[in-house]
């Protein structure tokens, strides 16, 4: 079938708005369209009824639905970014300790390796009066930092009371000499105080480095290791581990005195008792007993004395920055900068970490509706096209 | 004296006019569905009817049609459209909706019978029989183009957005439509 000529668009719009036709064809197209318009049907009385009926229905109340459609795919993509998130930070996290670990494990600078064992290092009595004195003289401008230290020292039990105090401590220095200078002052410190090193491990990497010193200290001098330990650099952390010895002492003491007792009255029997050959060995069987009891119990003792005679004493050095020290030193513009820089940072790094995860899903997303659209489109063409929508296509001709 | 206060008072008003700030802008007055619902109704049952060329079926669809925009009166923004225009995006997406469905329908019903003698039913719109005769030969999206901008009388805007498509894609396709019609109309005069 030839194509019909076609009126311009911008004529069709003019003719349909009323404009004098010129020619033949423009006033048969303005006729068709006054019959369409003219004779088009009114809507039938039954239907006039039903639409009667759906208005006269009362006000339908607006639904309070408490997790809407939208809020629930917010807050599932807010628990989303929060999970991604966390995982980062976590990756993040375990990222750095790896790379720390296998830098240090690779490029370890013993830079003081002093590995002394307790047993055979014992302490050497310094003149720690002195030392402390010359020590407080050349670090007089310390004196805030040592109040406060002071002020966060922890309470240790009394001195009568034999104690075992394992004592951790975390301190930050600005770079690698200095946690060197610092562990060698420690040492210095130690021995000032009537205490020795038990070990020591230092590693340095270029500018930055830890170190882990065990010390042993005077349980009468530990309050003054702290803050004289603590003057080295930034207290970043502490941690006081207290048992008590003492009742155990005691109950030791207590049996001790039973056994020597114990001891007093077999001796007491084979010396004045007429006793036959069976029961003299028998007392001195008993009588070997209690006194291997009785070493065992003084043995025993010594060691816990000699355990709280010192204290124990972790001294970690590092020269990692700690975020909230470093929040604490900034202040003003210079701190809001950095902050806001390093939030524009974290909120880089997220987003980052989100469109890597999830492009492909939102690509897949996408492209799920593009297809679905094209293919509505397509559906939506078809019955278009068709004369009546509800009758299939006709079949294509032979 | 008089005169001079009254010249004051007025440059007073002024001053107190330009500094206020103008008032929200109100939304229009909102009628009520069923007001609505009756102006409109032989609009949208005339749409329906001239798309789906089928009395029964448009009446159905016009019914659905209220009801679903009854329920969703309240989200209704006139600035957005005119009331007839939403109703017949309204009556759209109900027909295309029954359209689809019925599409699929009949796509599961001739797996199981493959021999299906679809008579092809004689559109009745209630025009004259030579215009019911060259409507018949039309397609659905040509008569649904008549309908809107022609019975319905629909600006070219207006109807390109109850169609979906652009100002000028419906101008074009009511300028084929209405050729085709005329065509036939006449070759139906000469015969």
């Amino acid at each position: 079938m030839p194509s019909p000529d076609l009126i311009a668009p911008d004529r069709l719009e003019e003719l349909l708005g009323g404009a004098f036709p010129e020619g033949e064809q423009e006033a048969r197209l303005q006729g068709l369209a006054r019959e369409l318009r003219a004779e088009a049907p009114p809507a039938p009385p039954t239907l006039l009824e039903r639409v009667r009926e759906i208005g006269e229905q009362p006000p339908r109340r607006r639904r309070i639905n408490l997790l809407p459609r939208r809020q629930v795919l917010a807050l599932a993509a807010l628990v989303l970014c929060l999970a991604a998130f966390a995982g980062l930070l976590s990756q993040v996290d375990a990222g750095d300790d790896d790379s720390a670990d296998s830098a240090a494990a690779e490029v370890t600078v013993e830079a003081a390796a002093v590995e002394e064992s307790a047993d055979l290092a014992p302490p050497r009595a310094m003149e720690p009066e002195s030392g402390g004195v010359e020590l407080d003289a050349g670090k007089a401008a310390q004196s805030d930092q040592r109040s406060a230290l002071s002020d966060m020292q922890p309470r240790f039990p009394p001195l009568d009371r034999a104690t075992d105090v394992k004592l951790w401590m975390e301190v930050r220095l600005a770079d690698a000499e200095e946690l060197s200078d610092a562990a060698n002052e420690s040492m210095t410190i130690t021995r000032e105080l009537g205490g020795w090193v038990a070990g020591s491990e230092i590693d340095t990497q270029g500018n930055e480095g830890r170190a882990e010193l065990a010390l042993r200290v005077p349980v009468n001098r530990v309050e003054d290791a702290i803050v004289r330990l603590g003057e080295l650099g930034t207290v970043t952390g502490q941690q006081v581990e207290t048992v008590d010895l003492q009742a155990a002492i005691d109950r030791r003491e207590a049996r001790i005195d039973q056994v020597e007792r114990a001891i007093r009255a077999l001796e007491l029997r084979l010396e004045t008792e007429n006793l036959t050959a069976a029961q003299e060995i028998d007392i001195k069987l008993h009588l070997a007993d209690r006194r291997n009891e009785l070493a065992d119990l003084r043995r025993e003792n010594r060691s816990d004395r000699r355990e709280a005679a010192t204290s124990e004493l972790t001294l970690a050095l590092h020269t990692r920055e700690a975020p909230a020290a470093q929040e604490d030193d900034e202040g003003g513009a210079a701190g809001a900068a950095d902050d806001a820089l390093r939030f524009l940072g974290d909120a880089g790094v997220i987003a980052l970490f989100l469109l890597i995860v999830l492009s492909p899903v939102v690509l897949i997303g996408v492209l799920i509706w593009l297809a679905l659209r094209s293919r509505t489109r397509r559906i939506e063409t078809r019955i278009l096209e068709r004369q009546a929508p509800a009758a299939p296509p006709a079949p294509p001709a032979r | 004296m008089g005169r001079r206060d009254e010249t004051g008072a007025l440059r007073r008003m002024r001053v107190v006019n330009a500094l206020a700030p103008p008032l929200p802008r109100r939304a229009p007055l909102r009628r009520g569905f069923a007001e609505v619902a009756e102006e409109h109704l032989d609009d949208v049952h005339r749409y329906l009817l001239m798309f789906t060329a089928d009395h029964a079926l448009a009446e159905d669809l016009s019914a659905e049609t209220f009801e679903k925009a009854f329920k969703s009166w309240r989200r209704y923004d006139p600035r957005r459209a005119s009331e007839r225009t939403w109703l017949c995006r309204i009556a759209r997406n109900v027909a295309l909706d029954y359209f689809r469905s019925e599409s699929r329908r009949r796509k599961r019903e001739e797996r199981y019978a493959l021999e299906t003698a679809v008579a092809a039913r004689m559109p009745d719109l209630g025009f004259g029989p030579e215009l019911e005769a060259a409507l018949a030969t039309l397609s659905a999206g040509e008569r649904e183009v008549l309908a809107l901008r022609i019975v319905l009388d629909l600006d070219a805007d207006a109807a390109a957005r109850v169609l979906g498509i652009g100002r000028s894609a419906c101008s074009m396709r009511l300028a084929r439509a209405l050729g085709k019609l005329e065509e036939r109309m006449a070759a139906d005069a000469l015969a």
